[in-house]
């Protein structure tokens, strides 16, 4: 399960029918990797640090990307793409940021902070897509071959 | 303000006291001289005659007098002691006077010594000389003046004055004296004995004491020009010596005169005796011949007068030996001539004329009466010559004296008419240069009185204590002059300003810089005011301050209304933060009130058109036609919701963030801006026409905007014509620039031109052209933030041109 783990996808979404947009995209795109979920900031910065619940986590197994959207209760999505870009082993996760709206101060602050990409929602396949190409992650998380499982 | 004049000098206070010393020390030794009759203590002069017991009493009474005057500030009984001892003196001058001209004889001479030595042919020989009486009189009066302190203005000339003329004697005597001693007594010009010369050196001691006395009360200055003092001095001089000269020509002449006239008698004497001897010779002769007695009778009284005669010449020419000695032989002569007359008168008359006329004829009596004379006529010639000498001399001084005598006068009288002069051409420059002073002093005045009406003056010494206040100065201060003269400034030291201030203040005027600033003051009643202050320091020749005059002028109120101001402005300004922080906060809202409307009001919209696709993309086969077409109008409606929350924010967007202001290529947005356009309107055919487009100063990305939702209008609503036609450009209008963009579309009718900018106003409904109608209102936001103006023309279907400036100078 070893490999599994290093492929999952880790998607903080705190909205129910986004997220379910969301994980309907990514499955007609066909993308098989195992999907972790997160509901708000602080979830998701304890699943990525191994904190509370996710104790038992070894920190080196990073998720293979993230889908973070950046209005979310507790810690908001800009917070957890900090703390994720100022740790020195969480750095190397290619986060792509989910927004609504193409607030300019959001994009602008994100990519000042290192995001590695950006999608407006809904999630179209069309747009993933572009934002998974640009990271070269693509095939990576597309059409997974069978032997990575072995 | 003048530094008071030194205090006087000790040096000469103690040149006084010393000329005091002198003198009663003098005037001690002698009369103890006289009292032990030790004979050299009365001798100030070893072999000069003695110092009269009076005149030593003055000197003593003098010098002590003197002496009890020059102790730094006399006390009471020291000067009344000093005025009695000078009372005492000036009575010794003033009643030897008196003694004199009234001859009268009081006996003070001999009030102290007794057995003054008589010397021939004085009356008085303890009595001073009448000079030597005034020369006290002058003395004792000036120190009695001094020692009443009688008024300042009559005090000082006439002690001075004297103290001058006892100096000037004692010279003049003492002058005489040493040019009798060197070129005989003819040139002794006042007659000086060598005891007088003792009494001279003890008044011009006395003399020089009192003007040292006067010169250490600073009492003599003297500012007659150095010209006018010598004319002075040397007419006085010449009037001294004129006099000195007639004096003594006159005692020459009174001399010769009586010279002459002993002269006369010692002739007269001679002729007697000559007429004595002949009367005996013719006596003796007759009696020889006729023999009668009666001849004889009268013989012994001529030959006792010729006698007398003989003892009259003898005493006469007592001065003259060789007279004296013609005298002798002469006694001896006749005596030999009476002997043998009486000789012939016994022969004649015992023995009878025979025997006498024999005997007359051998004998020696006329051998002797030639002899006798002989020596009469040259005795009488001897006279006659030497009374021709004294004539001459007589004649030689009357001519001299009657020809020095005006001489000296006129000489004097030149002398001191050009002294008089010379004081009165001194006194005019005075009196103009006093003139001059006097209105240079008015100016002086004027300018202080002016001063003094428009600011607060003080004076200060070095240390800072106040030396003057003028009225304006006690009124602010609310202190009376009294009060504030000898206090320094901390009396009205408000301690409003910090300690460096001060000190900043003393070293700048301490270094003789002119300070100025502000200060605050504190007045006697506790109430503050402000002054604009300028202390102007005032050096001494070695550059070290002396005082400090300092103006200043009340600026209470200005500071007060400076005070007002400040804080009204203060108050403004929080007022202004409190607004600014409103508006802030409002801003803040309005902004996390947008946030939430992009994020969160679009949240339904998404699961709406999410879903909405879901469903036709999973269901689409199973659902019928219809079903289909709905659900397309929901995820439309959507959508259009979608974009009108976007223009919302946009525009709420462009209200809120701050302007970039820089230099705009006009023409590059506008290209930019229509590239963009025409990739959506690529198949329709337009004619673009673009013109000038002038650089202008503005947001670059804001004017694309506006560049971008005019240019989109046109190409919307000329989307109907065959041939679309937009104009794009500048022209110039009262110096600005307006930009326009015109096409040949739909257009509109002018009387729904005031509604075009409204947000969400539209002239068209959707069907007809798609839109939200917050285009327009962005554009008129964005220029009216740049200062400018926009505004249409239009007409159905005949198109429409928007104008649009970027404000006063916004235009370059």
């Amino acid at each position: 399960m070893k490999a599994a783990n290093a492929m999952e996808i880790l998607v903080v979404e705190d909205n129910p029918q986004d997220l379910e947009l969301t994980l309907r995209a990514l499955r007609k795109a066909n993308v098989s990797n195992r999907i972790q979920l997160a509901r708000d900031g602080a979830e998701a910065l304890d699943y990525i640090f191994c904190e509370k619940d996710y104790e038992a986590r070894r920190i080196e197994d990073t998720p293979k990307l993230i889908l973070l959207d950046l209005k979310l209760p507790k810690v908001d999505g800009l917070e957890v793409l900090k703390k994720i870009k100022q740790d020195e082993r969480t750095r190397s996760i290619p986060v792509v940021v989910l927004t609504s709206s193409k607030e300019q101060r959001d994009v602008v602050e994100s990519y000042r902070i290192g995001v590695n990409s950006y999608v407006v929602k809904p999630v179209d396949f069309e747009g993933f897509a572009a934002a998974v190409g640009e990271l070269g992650l693509y095939w990576l998380l597309l059409n997974q071959a069978p032997k990575m499982d072995a | 303000m003048k530094i008071p004049p030194a205090n006087s000098p000790p040096r000469l206070r103690v040149v006084a006291q010393l000329t005091g010393v002198v003198s009663y020390l003098l005037g001690a030794s002698t009369l103890i001289g006289w009292w032990l009759k030790i004979d050299a203590l009365t001798r100030l002069i070893p072999g000069s005659g003695p110092l009269k017991p009076s005149i030593a009493a003055g000197f003593f009474l003098s010098g002590a007098s003197l002496s009890l005057l020059v102790i730094q500030n006399p006390g009471k009984l020291a000067r009344v002691l000093s005025a009695v001892l000078a009372a005492f003196v000036t009575a010794l001058g003033a009643l030897t006077l008196i003694e004199y001209l009234f001859n009268w004889e009081i006996g003070i001479d001999e009030f102290l010594v007794r057995s003054v030595p008589a010397t021939a042919g004085v009356a008085n020989p303890g009595r001073m000389l009448p000079t030597t009486a005034f020369c006290f009189l002058l003395t004792g009066s000036a120190l009695l003046f001094e020692a009443i302190q009688i008024r300042r203005r009559l005090r000082a000339p006439i002690v001075a004055a004297h103290g001058a003329v006892l100096v000037a004697i004692g010279v003049l005597a003492i002058g005489g004296f040493t040019l009798e001693r060197l070129f005989g007594p003819r040139w002794n010009l006042l007659g000086m004995s060598l005891s007088g010369v003792s009494a001279s050196i003890g008044f011009l001691v006395l003399g020089a004491g009192l003007l040292a006395l006067m010169r250490s009360q600073s009492r003599l200055s003297w500012i007659v020009d150095p010209v006018t003092t010598s004319g002075f001095v040397l007419g006085i001089f010449a009037a001294v010596l004129t006099t000195a000269t007639a004096f003594t020509f006159a005692k020459q002449m009174l001399e010769t005169d009586q010279a002459v006239g002993h002269r006369q008698e010692v002739l007269r004497e001679i002729q007697q005796c000559m007429t004595g001897m002949a009367e005996l010779a013719s006596g003796e002769r007759v009696y020889a011949l006729v023999g009668n007695e009666a001849l004889l009778t009268d013989r012994k009284k001529t030959s006792a007068a010729v006698k007398e005669d003989l003892e009259s010449l003898g005493l006469l020419t007592v001065k003259d030996p060789a007279q004296q000695q013609l005298l002798n032989q002469l006694r001896q002569l006749i005596q030999q001539r009476i002997d043998w007359e009486e000789k012939v008168i016994t022969v004649r008359r015992q023995q009878g004329e025979v025997v006498v006329a024999r005997m007359i004829g051998t004998g020696p009596g006329l051998h002797l009466s030639e002899q006798i004379s002989g020596a009469l006529k040259k005795m009488e010639n001897d006279e006659y010559q030497r009374l021709g000498n004294d004539r001459a001399r007589a004649q030689s001084a009357a001519t001299a004296t009657f020809l020095l005598l005006p001489v000296g006068v006129f000489v004097s009288l030149a002398v001191l008419g050009i002294a008089v002069f010379f004081l009165n051409a001194g006194l005019i420059d005075r009196a103009k240069s006093e003139r001059a002073l006097r209105e240079s002093l008015q100016q002086i005045t004027d300018l202080q009185t002016a001063l003094d009406e428009h600011a607060i003056v003080a004076i200060t010494d070095a240390q800072g204590k106040i030396t003057y206040a003028n009225d304006k100065f006690c009124a602010i201060s609310k202190f009376s002059r009294e009060e504030l003269i000898g206090q320094d400034h901390r009396v009205i030291n408000s301690g409003y300003h910090p300690k460096e201030f001060i000190r900043g203040l003393w070293q700048t005027i301490g270094r003789g810089k002119t300070w100025q600033a502000e200060m605050k003051n504190r007045a006697k009643d506790g109430s503050y005011y402000w002054v604009d202050t300028t202390i102007v320091p005032f050096l001494t020749e070695d550059g070290k301050p002396h005082h400090y005059v300092a103006i200043r002028a009340d600026i209470t109120e200005r500071k007060r209304i400076e005070e007002e101001i400040r804080h009204l402005n203060a108050e403004l300004e929080q007022r202004v933060a409190q607004r600014t922080a409103e508006l802030e906060a409002a801003n803040k809202e309005l902004e996390s009130f947008s946030y939430s409307v992009s994020h969160d009001l679009r949240a339904p919209l998404r699961a709406v058109d999410g879903f909405s696709q879901a469903v036709l993309e999973d269901f689409g086969p199973q659902l019928p036609e219809e079903g289909q077409h709905y659900l397309q109008t929901i995820r439309a409606g959507a959508q259009r919701m979608g974009n009108l929350i976007d223009d919302l924010l946009t525009f709420s967007r462009l209200s809120r963030l701050p302007l970039d202001k820089q230099q705009v290529d006009t023409g590059r947005i506008v290209r930019e801006a229509l590239a963009e356009l025409r990739e959506q309107e690529n198949k329709r055919k337009i004619k673009l026409r673009l013109g000038k487009l002038p650089m202008c100063e503005g947001d670059p990305a804001l004017l694309k905007q506006v560049w971008l939702n005019l240019l989109s209008n046109a190409l919307k609503y000329t989307r109907k014509r065959e041939a679309a036609r937009i104009d794009v450009g500048s022209q110039s209008e009262n110096g600005n620039i307006v930009y326009f963009v015109a096409d040949n579309g739909t257009g509109f009718e002018m009387q729904y031109a005031g509604k075009l900018f409204g947000v969400f106003q539209r002239l068209h409904r959707p069907d007809e052209f798609e839109g939200t109608g917050v285009g327009l209102a962005i554009v008129q936001r964005v220029v009216h933030r740049h200062g400018g103006r926009v505004w249409a023309q239009a007409e159905p279907d005949h198109g429409a041109t928007f104008y649009f400036t970027l404000g006063n100078g916004a235009n370059s």
